[in-house]
């Protein structure tokens, strides 16, 4: 039985469904639940800023369920709503959405599907409700689903493309980098010829949802895309790879390009022209930042705070490119249902750490950042109090990230990994030049004394002066 | 009659016949809401909107010694995310899942409040209400006798379930009834030198607008029920008098005060616009015997303002207001001083207290626009395009849906909008206007055989 949460963080399984919906152009979403249901996640996510979708927020359809709805059924107001959205709101696809009230009243939500559908119409739904788990569960329930039935309901053309990949695992919103994420795997992809879905973000939409039974394969980042991508495999016999997390380094994106050259063919010429590139990259900054590292010896103890792919993303390059040693992972993505789901990290994160916790509880977190004895976070925002009163840095990388607005920045891929190392090295010079300021102010506080006095004839300090004279001298001349 | 004699708040349908669906024009509108009951109308397509758990949560969060359980499934104690990340700020899910809807989350819930004193030792617990516990009928009261006496302090319930009313603001209504049931001070022999000034919604500039000039003035006040205190709450019936920043808000609590605390209840205008700031000011000046500093407050103020305010800078510009309708009738004035032509407007409610302020909107034509609704978009896009309307003024989030019909959009989201200092930021703004908001036009997301029909195509008369 799951417990209480404090500062419970990600939202319920109608909010991951909805902000996935929401995130796939010309997909309209029609939320049947009370009134504010999906605009709690509008407003969470709003504060947390990757910009907003075309349908989300205020604007997205729902039936507004009342109290009547709850004593005598809402299938009739459902409906209404199908019927109307279509008239007056422009989709290509629209996707319903239960909740936990339409589930409790027990509304026959497809039943309802099913009469739309009869008329032609595009319209598919999901029947998870927000108590039935997680966002990160509702993202794999929509899609599932999704796949399940939008082949029967909306024509698209059957086309086998043999260069054709589906993206799962990046959730939107959840990572807060997912748009640059997403975007990077696609550089990398098409950077050895190969095509991607990726359904979400600048260069996703319902178009990629057509497309989905046409790709030669589905990969699978963490294992929040298991599902969706095993429907694909049920139906359309599509092969998965799954890997436990986002590549960060050449030696990873090599690894995940020959795994997809055992399915599908790839040009290997075009594959060592790319690669060469993306480690010559990668050397290339790495090289320039030795001084840095080594100086303000970065490899911290480090406590992670995220998501499970996440973690171990974000974990290997803190370990990798800095030799930190990660001395607590704490996952924070809904396990429950858990049982769905093949993957098992537990070898990886054997290699990492040992100390690996599950839970979202934000009195967890903290008392196992303050006993980790870390010397740097890497977290969410929700983590910035207990990093304050231990006394640490904080890398905020995780949900909620606030005050921060995040569009196509990445933290995958070789890009996104130098991106993230340079955040990464940001955090700890502030941290450095905090400390040496508070120093600073102590000497300071230190002098007004006379003990201080006594000694501040001695010889750092007069050195100190007598260096600033010198140059105030030089210049002069 | 006290209301307090109830559990629990009425809603704001019950209790003063609010309306939230209605769309046509201000003479339809107001003899709509002219007589004793006002009929309800229903939307046969609609849009999500706030409910007033959400409302409900929003002022409890800023009372800075309480704690609040969200009592219900993980997403909805998702709704702390959205709010401000004060230091320490904190709250608690009962994360009822599956299971719970059917054994019941009574156990879940008593934990949840042992965890929170434990953890925070506040002066006072909150348990919000969802809809998976009203549906489910949790019995809460058996858990909080239980363990009131245990930990000692208040635990309060806070009823609300987010399907029993169409009118956000009765999250306002329910937490007013039981801070003053459980919470404020039954002791009232002794007032002291302090008003109350009553906020729910306004953002902390607006507040600190309003609490500069009080301290300007030399009048003592205390902020309640947002960004207050336990204590502060409780002392409520020791004031000298209450003020209302936003009466439709408001002045439940402050009306109660007066009733039953004899508290008396300074009725103003909402401190927006020149004309409703000097009217607040004025108001309160007399209550407190001290018209002379006011005046003369007021004077320098508007001294100061005839050098920012530029006549006819609206001249040939269509404007539509989606704002409380509190606050309407002030910024319909203040655009139509200076030159606009104000075409419609949109509040999310009408009841048979606010119903006033549609009676000082008699400058504008009987056929001006009147949308009443939470958030529905869709048929304020129908206006702003069919009406070919040049700004959308706007104090909702996720304004820039106005953009794709053609309009500019004037957001008091982030601004200061109260006092004096509110009319300056607005004329300002207004003057800043232009067109680089052509970068975000795009297509509309309505089809256009929507916008052509009438706007009220889908708001009903409710059958019962």
């Amino acid at each position: 039985m799951a417990d209480i949460i404090k500062n419970p963080r990600n939202g319920c399984a109608l909010h991951g469904a909805l902000q996935t919906v929401q995130e796939i152009n010309s997909v309209v979403p029609i939320v049947h639940a009370n009134a504010g249901c999906g605009v709690i996640n509008y407003l969470a996510n709003s504060k947390t800023t990757g910009g907003s979708a075309r349908y989300s927020g205020y604007s997205i359809p729902g039936t507004a369920a009342q109290e009547r709805h709850v004593i005598f059924g809402g299938a009739s107001r459902l409906r209404e709503q199908i019927k109307n959205t279509i008239k007056v709101v422009d989709g290509a696809l629209y996707v319903i959405l239960n909740s936990c009230e339409s589930a409790m009243v027990g509304d026959d939500v497809d039943a309802m599907t099913r009469e739309i559908v009869e008329q032609n119409e595009p319209v598919v739904d999901t029947l998870i409700a927000g108590f039935n788990g997680g966002a990160h569960f509702g993202y794999e329930h929509v899609l599932a689903d999704v796949f399940k039935s939008v082949y029967d309901v909306k024509p698209s053309e059957s086309n086998k493309n043999s260069k054709l990949v589906n993206i799962f695992g990046i959730i939107p919103d959840k990572d807060p980098y997912w748009q640059g994420n997403l975007e990077e795997i696609k550089r990398i992809l098409k950077g050895v010829g190969i095509e991607a879905n990726v359904f979400f973000g600048v260069s996703g939409g319902v178009e990629d949802i057509d497309n989905a039974k046409n790709a030669s394969l589905s990969i699978v980042f963490g294992r929040w895309g298991e599902l969706p991508a095993k429907v694909l495999n049920e139906k359309f016999d599509i092969p998965v790879i799954q890997k436990a997390a986002l590549p960060v380094n050449a030696l990873e994106e090599k690894e995940l390009i020959d795994e997809i050259g055992k399915v599908i063919s790839v040009d290997q010429d075009a594959v060592d022209v790319f690669l060469n590139k993306e480690l010559a990259y990668e050397s290339n900054y790495y090289s320039r930042i030795r001084d840095e590292v080594i100086e303000y010896a970065i490899g911290k103890s480090v406590a992670i705070v995220g998501d499970e792919e996440q973690v171990i993303r974000l974990g290997r390059i803190a370990k990798d490119v800095f030799g930190a040693k990660i001395v607590a992972a704490v996952l924070t993505d809904s396990l429950k249902k858990d049982e769905e789901h093949e993957l098992n990290n537990d070898d990886l994160f054997a290699q990492v750490t040992t100390n690996v916790y599950k839970t979202s509880d934000q009195k967890d977190i903290d008392d196992i950042i303050r006993q980790s004895k870390a010397e740097l976070v890497i977290g969410s925002s929700l983590e910035v109090n207990i990093a304050n009163k231990v006394g640490i840095p904080l890398i905020e990388a995780s949900y909620p990230v606030y005050h921060k607005s995040i569009l196509n920045q990445s933290t995958a891929g070789i890009r996104g990994s130098v991106e993230f190392v340079s955040d990464y090295l940001t955090t700890i010079k502030q941290a450095e030049k905090e400390k040496s300021e508070e120093l600073y102010n102590y000497l300071k506080q230190l002098k007004g004394q006379k003990t201080w006095q006594d000694h501040s004839s001695k010889k750092s300090h007069v050195k100190q002066l007598n260096l600033i004279s010198e140059l105030a001298s030089r210049e002069s001349i | 009659m006290s209301f307090l004699d109830e559990r629990k708040a009425l809603t704001r349908e019950k209790r003063l016949s609010s309306l939230s669906h209605f769309h046509g024009n201000l003479e339809a509108l107001i003899d709509e809401t002219s007589g004793e009951e006002i009929k309800q109308r229903i939307r046969t397509f609609s849009q999500i909107h706030d409910d007033e758990t959400i409302y409900a949560f929003d002022v409890l969060s800023t009372i800075e010694d309480a704690a609040i359980i969200v009592n219900g499934s993980i997403g909805c104690g998702a709704i702390g995310i959205a709010q401000n990340d004060f230091e320490n700020f904190s709250w608690y899910s009962t994360n009822l899942v599956e299971r719970d809807t059917i054994l019941g989350g009574d156990d879940k819930l008593s934990e949840a409040i042992l965890r929170a004193y434990e953890e925070k030792h506040p002066k006072a617990i909150f348990i919000l209400g969802t809809p998976v516990v009203a549906i489910n009928n949790d019995d809460i009261n058996s858990v909080i006798l239980e363990l009131e006496d245990e930990i000692g302090i208040p635990i309060i319930s806070i009823y609300t379930d987010g399907f029993k009313t169409k009118t956000p603001v009765t999250g306002y209504d329910i937490v007013t009834h039981s801070i003053l049931k459980y919470l404020v001070s039954k002791n009232v022999d002794i007032k002291e030198d302090f008003i109350n000034i009553i906020s729910y919604s306004e953002d902390i500039e607006d507040v600190a607008v309003i609490a500069d000039i009080f301290n300007e003035l030399d009048i003592k006040f205390q902020i309640l029920p947002r960004f207050s205190n336990v204590d502060e709450i409780r002392r409520a019936s020791k004031a000298r008098a209450s003020i209302v920043l936003n009466p439709e808000e408001g002045e439940y609590l402050a009306k109660e005060l007066e009733e039953v605390f004899d508290v008396p209840y300074i009725e103003t205008d909402v401190p927006v616009g020149f004309r409703g700031t000097k009217n607040f000011l004025l108001k309160l000046a007399a209550f407190l015997n001290i018209e002379d500093e006011v005046v003369e407050y007021i004077d320098k103020a508007e001294a100061e303002l005839s050098q920012v305010v530029i006549k006819d800078v609206l001249k040939d510009k269509k404007i539509f207001v989606d704002v409380a309708l509190s606050r309407v009738p002030a910024y319909a004035r203040l655009f139509t001083n200076l030159g606009g032509e104000v075409v419609g407007f949109s509040s999310s409610f009408v009841d048979l207290d606010n119903r006033k302020q549609l009676k000082k909107l008699d400058f504008l034509p009987k056929t001006t626009i009147a949308i009443i609704g939470n958030g529905q978009q869709f048929e304020k896009a129908n206006e702003l395009s069919k009406n070919e309307i040049d700004i959308y003024f706007s104090e909702k989030s996720g304004s820039s849906f106005a953009t794709h019909e053609g309009a500019v959009v004037i957001s008091t989201k982030y601004k200061v909008t109260y006092g004096f200092k509110g009319v300056e930021v607005i004329a300002n703004a207004i003057k800043k206007v232009d067109e680089f908001q052509e970068k975000y036009r795009q297509t509309s997301s309505y089809r256009e055989s929507f916008k052509k029909r009438s706007g009220n195509w889908y708001v009903k008369q409710e059958v019962s």
